[in-house]
């Protein structure tokens, strides 16, 4: 799976690009306009990640060179603009997703990986991980093959875990991808805690190991060992 | 009091005292001329008596037939003065009293001295000076009444510019970005008036749109440094083996970096809603709003374990940019739940022309006067404080109301659509 991220503040660009190379993505990083032309114009990616505002131009113009070069490629727009417009005209010209700076790189991590899955041709819609099963299109988990009904937010927080495994998360990413980042409340944090001891006892009630990591003081990680 | 009414009851005031003061002196001068004339005919009328007696040594009353012409008196006493007095006698053929002007001396006649009234009738000059004042009277009356109505005419004229742009002046709201548009007068004055008043809202909205924009890019500048934070301490959790100091450190950057991204985004929401810049706006159906948000935050609910009341009065549905009516009811939500008991109450209500939430909570640590304003925080909030700062702003924005009030201990907190003032 080969990414390229066209960011210019360079230390994002590597975080982003060492977060996803963890999970056994190509990660190739450049910083500018002209770069990415000359990149999209002789290599084929998978995905790519384009920063809006850049120094030597609006990563608009990218997108739309990208959809008719290689309409497979999964395009994430990240930028500080929030600005409704921007996304809309974002999704309009043919990017798939839109990130809003400052995000969490498990936010990133998660959407790279959903989109990559609706990309590939003839795409998987089933997740596996050792006994844990997900249903993409049911939206069901199996563990053992067992029916283990979720409440949708312990689904979405599944999915995210899954996504994310081997990473270790806040709690703030956990409560942002769960409620979005209106949810200006302390209680989240709380919550956040509630459904995951509510996700763990679904999942090991039918036999599933505990693959849920508390990590003092910081969050949550999903791994098998 | 209206500048016109003021000068007009001035204007009046002193016209006719001095009106009045010209009536007076005239009356007067008149008077002194009808009386100088009537005198110097009197004492010639002296003379004339003087030489004739003179001449003749006697006075013969036959010899002078006017009535109450001339009068003998014999008199003891005599002196050389001459005295002029005004006295009223009756006319035989009129039935009335008439008055006269009658000049009185003494006069030796043969041997005897006689005192001598010789008289003249004012009833010509009387009426003159009458008639004369009363026209002049009635002349003012009139002449006033014309001036006053001319002057308010020509200052109603004079002033309509000087009202227009108070009117549009009043009616002028900085953060709608509409030009002041001021019609051009010939007054000099009104037109400089203009002028400055013109430069003077430029200069405001140009400072307003600098302190906007100064906002809006602080707080996107800062979105780019504050991403790369929390990616590298997103990648600094990922290390094993941290010790529990370095992962308090850790935690503590990871908060701030954090809450400055929720102010940044919270500044840049608020200035984004100043400057309009959500166009989109469409009938929102409070009704289904309220139904999902109430799904949407369940999990916020019953970890709190509060019990939440829907009551349906009516139909609210309000133009509106949809995203900002979801934040509207999500900060409002999000604020009674974050205020609340464990295990309190939260009712919702909906009627035509609005909702309210109410909650039940400690009572208010801040004064609700300022409630409203940005960074205005209880105690105990970790939040921002710019959640009711944004509700505010939607509020006016979009011509909505929202009021606090507490009441039975439970915090109200009502959302109205403004009741249009015509005319405003």
């Amino acid at each position: 799976m080969k990414i390229l991220i066209v960011e210019d503040e360079k230390g994002l660009s590597e975080s982003i690009s060492n977060h996803l190379s963890k999970d056994g993505f190509l990660c190739e990083r450049v910083f500018t306009y002209a770069a990415a032309e000359e990149k999209i114009n002789l290599y084929s990616y998978d995905c790519v990640i384009v920063d809006i505002n850049l120094p030597d131009g609006i990563g608009f113009g990218l997108v739309e060179a990208l959809k008719k070069i290689s309409a497979t490629t999964g395009i994430i727009i990240i930028s500080a603009r929030n600005a409704i417009e921007d996304k809309i005209k974002g999704l309009e010209i043919g990017s798939d997703d839109y990130l809003t700076k400052p995000f969490h790189l498990s936010e990133l991590n998660a959407r790279v990986k959903s989109l990559v899955r609706r990309k590939s041709f003839g795409g998987t819609n089933e997740i596996v991980f050792n006994e844990i099963k997900i249903n993409l299109n049911k939206r069901m988990v199996y563990v053992n093959d067992a029916e283990t009904p979720l409440s949708r937010k312990e689904y979405d927080l599944l999915l995210y875990f899954i996504s994310n495994k081997e990473h270790a998360l806040t709690k703030e990413a956990i409560a942002e991808h769960l409620w979005g980042d209106n949810i200006d409340s302390v209680d989240s944090l709380d919550i956040v805690y509630s459904h995951i001891k509510n996700l763990r006892r679904k999942l090991m009630e039918k036999g599933a190991k505990d693959y849920v990591h508390s990590i003092y003081g910081i969050g949550y990680k999903f791994e098998d060992h | 009091m209206k500048l016109l009414t003021k000068t007009t009851l001035y204007y009046l005031g002193f016209s006719v005292i001095i009106y009045l003061s010209i009536a007076v002196a005239f009356y007067y001068v008149t008077e002194y001329l009808v009386y100088e004339d009537v005198e110097t005919k009197l004492l010639s009328e002296k003379k004339d008596f003087e030489t004739f007696t003179e001449n003749n040594g006697l006075w013969y009353k036959s010899c002078y037939f006017v009535q109450n012409k001339i009068e003998f008196v014999p008199s003891v006493y005599h002196d050389d003065k001459v005295v002029f007095i005004d006295t009223l006698l009756y006319d035989k053929n009129n039935y009335q009293l008439i008055p006269f002007r009658q000049v009185t001396f003494y006069e030796k006649l043969g041997s005897d001295y006689y005192k001598i009234h010789i008289r003249k009738s004012l009833i010509e000059s009387d009426k003159l000076l009458k008639y004369l004042t009363y026209t002049l009277l009635i002349l003012m009356v009139i002449g006033l009444s014309v001036t006053y109505f001319v002057q308010r005419w020509i200052s109603k004229g004079i002033w309509k510019p000087f009202n227009n742009t108070l009117s549009k002046v009043k009616s002028f709201k900085l953060t709608k970005e509409q030009e002041l548009e001021l019609s051009y007068s010939n007054i000099y004055e009104f037109e400089e008036l203009n002028g400055v008043l013109n430069k003077m809202v430029r200069k405001m909205q140009k400072d307003y749109k600098n302190l906007k924009e100064f906002t809006q890019n602080a707080s996107h500048e800062m979105q780019t440094p504050v991403a790369l934070i929390n990616a590298r301490v997103e990648e600094l959790i990922q290390s094993k083996n941290l010790t529990d100091k370095q992962v308090y450190l850790i935690q503590e950057i990871n908060n701030s970096s954090n809450r400055i991204s929720k102010l940044t985004q919270g500044l840049l929401l608020l200035s984004k809603i100043e400057n309009r810049q959500f166009q989109e706006i469409k009938n929102v159906d409070f009704d289904v709003l309220i139904k999902r948000k109430i799904e949407e935050l369940e999990e916020l609910f019953s970890h709190k374990q509060l019990k939440v009341e829907y009551e349906k009065n009516g139909n609210f549905v309000f133009y509106i940019n949809p995203d900002l009516a979801d934040v509207l009811l999500n900060n409002l939500i999000a604020n009674a739940i974050k205020h609340n008991f464990f295990g309190g109450t939260i009712i919702i209500k909906l009627s035509d022309d609005g909702f309210e939430i109410i909650n039940t909570g400690d009572t208010l640590s801040i004064d609700p006067k300022t409630m409203f304003q940005r960074f205005r925080k209880g105690k105990t909030s970790l939040s921002t404080g710019l959640g009711l700062a944004i509700v505010k702003q939607i509020c006016d924005v979009y011509g909505l109301s929202i009021e606090y009030y507490y009441q039975n201990k439970l915090h109200h907190m009502k959302v109205n659509r403004e009741e249009l003032v015509i005319g405003l």
